[in-house]
């Protein structure tokens, strides 16, 4: 009987991993959009009096592996990604920022980017916490599927999250779990196919902020649905 | 001091807490291997052929295209369904029509054989999930057999006498001439008859498809072409 029962459970064990071109194609769909999600990238915090910050953003990029079927997609994305990011933060814990990056070019593609965020911050006891919706919107053009092609890779994602921090001296760690719903088009051109797809997943992350007068420097992991994980490093200045 | 000290270690832990599970990792499914359709038993449409051509092909091979599918796939062709079938006026092929194909090798190459309304490529697409070589081997196996529906065989043989007459009405256009009349290197009409794919679903797919598709084949007229191919016409070809 027990063997019986160790066949079934090797069977399924088997079964896990079969997958179809359709769930790798929306896998590296829901990678590439999650992966320019505008997130925290900043412990919560209640100002005093009207301020306004600038940061640069680094999102190092994971290893991507581009097998669909029995095909090596040339994809080939930068290993960083930089954003410059503003964000104003009225005295009421209001917050409200965004990033636009109108035509990026590198290597043989071509990249338009915005997000948008809009936040209430509450400071309860030695807790900063916050909550935070935000938009990304842009498309990448260039040899996605096949070397020398302008595909077409066009994505929206919208985010909630909510982030608790607290500040011990110079350094303010903080914690955000979220939600994110994406909506994704890959159009390929030399076939004409159009592959959409939709997808909703949790994420969470934490992260430390070094505050030195008007400098902030920042450390976030980032954690989304099982399957991604990545980091980013900040700098800002406040006005 | 003593609480500043405590929250200089606690800052501390933070801080290596958060440097120890630092990680950037993307599963993609990239590793994974294809889906793979177990068939007991002989390969039968119904039996394990059907799942198997559906989750393979049939996302691309519907009707109509989906937008998942090249743009210059046949647009007539859907295997999602088993027959052969008129849609608003229009022949829609089912996966009865597929056996040859199959046959031919067009799993493992292109096969520019036949007139068609595109150049067909090796299928699955190098991007489709693949097929492993055991569900080859089904399909292979399958189109061997005369790509039935089921295990019920077929259905007793008809009038030859009628079968004459259709045979010369709709078929011998074409199948008269060996393994058929090459009008360049990419299209041949009438190849040969292969007596296992001589079944009655087969011939009533090919003449809505090839010969007559506003007046199709009623079974017992079918079953009248097979006898008179099967009985008289291949047996006494030189």
């Amino acid at each position: 009987m027990r063997w019986i029962v160790l066949g079934f459970l090797l069977s399924l064990s088997g079964l896990v991993g079969q997958t179809t071109f359709q769930e790798q194609a929306d896998r590296l769909q829901n990678i590439n959009a999650y992966l320019l999600d505008f997130r925290p990238a900043a412990a919560p915090d209640v100002v005093e009096k009207i301020t306004l910050e600038g940061a640069f953003d680094l999102y190092p990029q994971p290893s991507i592996n581009t097998r669909i079927g029995a095909k090596d997609e040339p994809l080939d994305p930068p290993s960083v990604v930089p954003k410059l990011r503003g964000r104003l933060l009225l005295p009421q814990g209001w917050m409200l920022g965004g990033t636009y990056v109108p035509g990026i070019e590198f290597q043989d593609y071509k990249a338009d980017y915005i997000s948008l965020e809009l936040g209430y911050r509450v400071r309860i006891g030695k807790y900063d916490a916050g909550l935070r919706a935000s938009y990304a919107d842009g498309d990448v053009e260039g040899p996605i599927t096949e070397n020398g092609a302008t595909d077409e890779f066009t994505f929206s994602n919208v985010g909630f999250d909510l982030s608790v921090g607290r500040q011990f001296g110079q350094f303010k760690p903080y914690l955000f779990v979220g939600q994110n719903e994406i909506e994704t088009e890959l159009l390929i051109e030399e076939d004409g196919a159009l592959l959409d797809n939709e997808d909703d997943a949790p994420y969470a992350g934490l992260g430390v902020t070094y505050i030195h007068g008007s400098w902030r420097l920042n450390f976030e992991q980032n954690f989304t649905d099982d399957y991604l994980a990545f980091i980013s490093v900040s700098a800002g200045y406040r006005f | 001091m003593y609480g500043t000290t405590n929250k200089q270690v606690a800052v501390c832990l933070l801080l290596l807490l958060t440097g120890l599970t630092a990680c950037s990792d993307a599963d993609t499914l990239g590793d994974e291997p294809p889906r793979e359709v177990v068939i007991n038993g002989a390969p039968t449409w119904e039996n394990g052929i059907g799942e198997l051509v559906q989750l393979k092909c049939g996302y691309c091979h519907a009707v109509p295209r989906p937008p998942i599918a090249p743009e210059n796939i046949v647009t007539d062709l859907d295997l999602n369904t088993y027959d052969t079938r008129i849609v608003d006026g229009q022949v829609i092929r089912g996966a009865d029509s597929i056996g040859r194909w199959i046959y031919d090798g067009i799993l493992d190459q292109a096969v520019p054989y036949y007139d068609d309304t595109s150049q067909p490529r090796q299928m699955p697409l190098d991007y489709g999930t693949p097929l492993t070589e055991a569900e080859k081997g089904l399909l292979l196996t399958w189109s061997e057999a005369g790509a039935p529906r089921n295990a019920a065989g077929e259905p007793p043989p008809g009038d030859k006498s009628v079968g004459l007459g259709l045979y010369f009405q709709g078929c011998d256009g074409c199948h008269n001439i060996g393994d058929g009349l090459a009008l360049d290197e990419n299209t041949v009409f009438g190849p040969a008859l292969r007596p296992a794919a001589v079944t009655q679903a087969k011939i009533k797919s090919m003449w809505l498809e090839r010969i007559n598709p506003s007046e199709p084949l009623s079974d017992d007229q079918a079953a009248a072409l097979q006898a008179y191919i099967l009985e008289d016409l291949l047996p006494n070809l030189p």
